[in-house]
């Protein structure tokens, strides 16, 4: 029984040809005369479509005052303060941000303090912000993040090894850009990681407790869309088509997620990511179905349901059947996607050693994910999961 | 209102976390969690903080410090009173009423929801704790 769900999306989001960054000047207007500070990393910060960004800023009267490019893959409250400095110093009036999940969460973060004071720390919580926020535009690279549309940032605080959450509405940025271009030159196996991390999102928020006929909507397109093009999206060419359709899933996914919230396959990813420095796609990709089959006892209808809609599976009169049906239909989707990529199978092939075993648990039992998922999880069914792939 | 002024709201809420920090299993845990969470009510306005990291002068699990205090609290939650006491009656749905901002929560939130399936016998304590005390009519 769902006793209370909201919507609220309040990310415009623009997509269009490949090349469109380069003609995003109507798209920019309203923040015509502000100084912009751009958050990136050294990789992109060098690539063709940036410069053409940066073209159309200019000619939509906005002066780029100040670029960080040293964002690391996985963002710290160092990182955050660091962009502060660099933009307050430079008067910036608005953040852009230009890569996957860390950049853009980095720019939400960075946000917070230019506008609030203070450390980064103080502002763990949800919904607490009392301050108007700078405008944020955010330019997905991967197609997987979905930070692009979620109200949501998680930034490592290296004073004691965890992850600080950040959330609030005034988070989501004012414009998500989609341009196809920028996933064209993703190598095929973090094509592979990220999308198979924009699937997690659409399953887990599918299953978890907070979901809503409108977070099912996007979950189940989100899903569709990955399934039907994530092998064209790996081939070595003519893959133009297939990405762009990851990229809009990866977006249609975060805005799932940013209602539903995520489960047990990201507390566990969150743990890999921490403990043993797996990426975050990858980690997703090595465990969603570990956390599915977990979930299979508690929710065989909702498995079932979007293995159907998403067209992944036949409907079938067992409900059990279909469910796992589905999660074999999504077992097989990875199991193609390591194979033609290389992603990692196995925790071990990810450099996860067996020694981290018991850190890896006990960082996943005390994830804020786990509260939402359908079944609650006790450490040795963590533990069980996370050996389900270990070799 | 639930409770009709700060000295009702210390007289029931208070008493019934202080009942609390005995219990073998709930009390072990938050214990455990070592955490320090204050719980700031408005109308009528009043503080609890639970302290998991000291020793209690009672011999509880935890200590209990009703009204203002200078320990600095890890998590930090701001509501009104009547949603705290429907919350232990068990009729809120807390990651709901964090959406809503029936409740603002600061600090390492996921610390604090980690308890939760912990002090679920709570809920039909605290109905038996207010009968106990003849206010049933409060749960009801």
């Amino acid at each position: 029984m769902i006793d209370f769900f909201q919507f609220h999306s309040p990310t415009r989001i623009v997509a269009g040809e490949p090349g469109l960054l380069g003609q995003l000047a109507p798209e920019l207007a309203p923040f015509e005369g502000l100084r912009a500070g751009i958050v990136t990393d050294r990789v992109l910060g060098a690539m063709a479509y940036f410069h053409a960004l940066e073209t159309s800023l200019a000619a939509a009267g906005i002066e780029v005052a100040a670029v960080y490019r040293d964002v690391p893959q996985d963002s710290d409250v160092d990182v955050v303060h660091a962009v502060r400095d660099l933009f307050a110093a430079n008067h910036c009036g608005m953040i852009i941000a230009v890569g996957g999940g860390s950049v853009i969460d980095t720019a939400k973060a960075a946000n917070i303090v230019m506008t609030h004071g203070g450390e980064l720390r103080d502002y763990q919580g949800a919904h607490i912000l009392t301050e108007t926020l700078l405008p944020l535009v955010a330019v997905p690279t991967t197609v997987g993040t979905g930070s692009e549309v979620t109200m949501a940032a998680v930034i490592a605080d290296p004073q004691d090894k965890r992850k600080l959450t950040l959330l609030d509405h005034r988070l989501s940025p004012a414009l998500a850009v989609l341009d196809p271009q920028v996933t064209f030159s993703l190598p095929p196996q973090l094509t592979a990681a990220t999308a198979m991390d924009a699937l997690t999102h659409a399953f887990e928020a599918f299953v978890d407790l907070e979901h809503s006929p409108f977070s099912d909507m996007w979950a189940v397109a989100a899903a569709d869309m990955i399934r039907a093009n994530l092998v064209g999206a790996l081939q070595p060419e003519g893959f133009a088509a297939a990405r762009t359709r990851l990229q809009w899933a990866s977006t249609m996914a975060g805005v799932a997620f940013n209602h539903s919230m995520v489960g047990i396959v990201h507390a566990m990813a969150h743990a890999l990511g921490g403990v043993a420095k797996v990426p975050h796609g990858v980690a997703n990709s090595l465990m969603l179905t570990q956390g599915l089959r977990f979930n299979l006892e508690e929710v065989p209808d909702r498995i079932a349901d979007i293995g159907v809609r998403a067209g992944f599976v036949q409907a079938t009169p067992d409900t059990k059947a279909t469910a796992v049906a589905t999660i074999e239909a999504v077992a097989a989707l990875r199991a193609t996607a390591c194979r033609m990529t290389g992603m990692a199978e196995t925790l071990i092939q990810a450099g996860v050693r067996r020694e981290q075993l018991p850190f890896l648990v006990e960082r996943a039992c005390e994830d804020g994910s786990l509260l939402y998922n359908p079944r609650q999880a006790m450490e040795e069914d963590i533990l069980q999961m996370f050996e389900g792939v270990m070799d | 209102m639930i409770f009709r002024n700060s000295d009702e709201l210390y007289g029931i809420l208070g008493t019934f976390f202080n009942q609390l920090k005995f219990d073998e299993e709930m009390g072990k845990q938050i214990r455990n969690s070592k955490i320090i969470v204050q719980w700031e009510y408005s109308d009528p306005p009043g503080v609890v903080t639970i302290d998991a990291t000291q020793d209690d002068p009672d011999g509880g699990f935890y200590r209990v410090i009703l009204g203002p205090t200078d320990v600095r609290p890890e998590i930090h939650m701001k509501m009104k009173a009547d949603v705290a006491h429907e919350f232990w009656l068990g009729k809120v749905n807390l990651l709901a009423a964090l959406s809503r901002r029936q409740i603002v929560a600061k600090g390492p939130i996921p610390k604090a929801l980690k308890l939760l399936p912990a002090i679920k016998p709570a809920y039909s304590r605290y109905a038996e704790f207010l009968a106990e005390h003849g206010r049933a009519d409060l749960s009801v």
